[in-house]
């Protein structure tokens, strides 16, 4: 009996270690999450409260929304869209190679691998508007821009879970494939593309929802679409008129999320 | 036909699954016994180069010395495997996966964008072969074990081999359907003069359906001869062991309803 009750203060004792340990990193998030609000001056309360009146101020200015000027905003309307579809499809051809050359199991070589990714982690780390504004100043004003941006920080993303759902496929068809005398192109087409196109197909879908919302901003840098009547109203202090367009852009988000999650949903 | 000399594969890290083994193999099937880890797989793996062997050559009645590129691509062609968890692609139709069959007869480029009907009425017949006709445009995890491994079988016929490789492929299946599948597998064999070479881990049902049994232990054979000559002595050098230690196994295996199985397959 006394062994047992010993062998249960053991298990209690160890427990309370793992508890213990366990108890560590929450109290370092905690931390990271004071120091955070600290620096940033969340926990400025006497500043936030002086700020409250002036959003007030600023939201009574941009009441009632002024559609007068709709008819001007439904090319930008077109060219945002169109700005996401074709950058999104952009994306999608650079992340189809780049994915598979920086998959650990389909990649040619392993340098080849890391290079792959150190480019991947490049296109992701330049924020899409830094890229709008090296592009307006390449190929000058306009949805073209922003088509280019668009698309290579999108491949940075998509080819990194492409790649990431590559690595996780299932080996035994590959294996299958081999032994039956196939070609290493022949195993991704026949093998791997089967296994991993409805993840391929639900992550493009995703950027594409992202891609919408990104580019109405896109015409703050020059790179068109109804951005640019957001920025020329805002220069312009006519809020109503601001608030007019955002409430455009709202419903326009919201009808590209339903298209998209009805795609997705048939995907499934 | 297929002549392995003094074939050996020493894994990354120094084990070594196959001692130099020096086998032939003919139009006869063929089953191996032996343990778990013994070296069946490693064996079957290595006769089709999916384990490049260390040492030892592998030479095919039809392509001559099996080393790489075009030789090892017909090889694998003419040695079709069937493994024992089907290695089937879930998602696609039973039609699409026994497609993968006919790779090996196309070049990449031929094969970019599909199939040649002729491919898709051999991958068909196949599926006929193996009474699975009605179920080729269902998706293949929506079939049953037994369903699965045979649509496995109609993949490694479209290949039109010589040779069967199967690496246990009745052990995730029932007494019943593992019984089934193999008499299947073993009449298509037969009828068509194709070669097979089977692992397997039930004695009962290596008996019934071997022309020879080869026993491994610890990657060296220790026994090569017909099932008849496969005595309680023999067996107890295959699973190093007593026969009376092997109760459990051989009582499964004599099972009334493993029998039962049994005689209901063979009719």
């Amino acid at each position: 009996m006394s062994a047992s009750n010993a062998a249960y203060d053991e298990l209690l004792r160890k427990e309370r270690q793992t508890w213990l340990k366990a108890s560590v990193p929450g109290a370092i998030v905690i931390l990271a999450i004071a120091i955070s609000a600290g620096l940033t001056g969340l926990l400025d309360l006497k500043r936030l409260g002086q700020g409250l009146p002036a959003i007030g101020v600023l939201v009574g200015e941009m009441f009632p929304p002024d559609f007068t000027s709709a008819r001007d905003w439904i090319r930008p309307i077109f060219d945002t869209l169109a700005m996401s579809i074709a950058g999104t499809a952009l994306a999608i051809l650079l992340s189809l190679p780049l994915g598979f050359l920086a998959a650990k199991n389909t990649t040619p070589h392993i340098a080849i691998y890391h290079a792959t990714r150190v480019v991947l982690n490049f296109l992701r780390s330049i924020p899409e508007l830094i890229m709008g504004i090296i592009f307006v100043a390449a190929v000058g004003f306009g949805p073209l821009p922003g088509v280019l941006a668009l698309g290579l920080h999108s491949a940075g993303m998509v080819g990194k879970f492409f790649a990431e759902s590559i690595e996780h496929v299932d080996p035994k068809p590959i294996e299958a494939a081999v032994a039956a005398g196939a070609t290493p192109f022949q195993v991704v087409q026949y093998a791997i593309i089967p296994q991993v196109l409805p993840q391929f197909a639900d992550v493009t879908i995703y950027r594409w929802e992202y891609n919408f919302r990104a580019s109405t901003i896109m015409g703050m840098v020059g790179a068109g679409g109804i951005g640019l009547e957001l920025m020329s109203s805002l220069r312009l202090m006519q809020y109503t008129e601001v608030s007019a367009i955002l409430i455009t852009i709202l419903l326009m988000v919201t009808c590209v999320d339903a298209i998209g999650a009805t795609i997705r949903k048939g995907l499934k | 036909m297929i002549d392995l000399e003094g074939v050996g594969v020493t894994y990354p890290g120094g084990v070594e699954a196959l001692k130099p083994t020096s086998l032939s193999f003919g139009s006869e099937i063929t089953v191996l016994l032996g343990t778990s880890g013994a070296g069946k797989s490693t064996l079957l793996r290595a006769i089709n180069q999916l384990v490049t062997p260390s040492s030892g050559t592998i030479r095919s009645a039809a392509n001559g010395l099996v080393s790489g590129g075009c030789e090892l691509r017909q090889h694998r062609r003419d040695t079709a495997m069937v493994f024992q968890q089907h290695q089937l692609i879930g998602s696609l139709t039973a039609l699409k996966n026994v497609l993968t069959g006919r790779l090996a007869y196309h070049s990449t480029w031929r094969t970019l964008f599909s199939l040649a009907p002729q491919d898709r009425l051999i991958a068909l017949a196949a599926l006929e072969r193996v009474s699975l006709l009605d179920f080729a445009l269902r998706r293949t995890d929506s079939l049953s074990g037994g369903q699965q491994q045979r649509v496995g079988i109609a993949r490694a016929l479209a290949q039109q081999p010589a040779m069967v490789l199967a690496d246990e492929p009745v052990a995730s299946l029932d007494p019943a359907t593992a019984a089934n599948v193999l008499k299947l597998l073993s009449d298509i064999c037969k009828s068509d003069g194709i070669g097979a070479i089977i692992s397997l881990h039930q004695v009962q049902l290596a008996r019934t359906f071997a022309d020879r049994i080869v026993g491994i232990v610890e990657g060296s054979v220790v026994f090569d001869g017909p099932p008849e000559a496969l005595n309680d002595q023999v067996l107890a050098r295959i699973y190093r062991q007593p026969v009376q230690d092997l109760a459990p196994e051989a009582e499964l295996n004599g099972s009334p309803s493993a029998e039962l199985a049994l005689s209901l397959a063979m009719e």
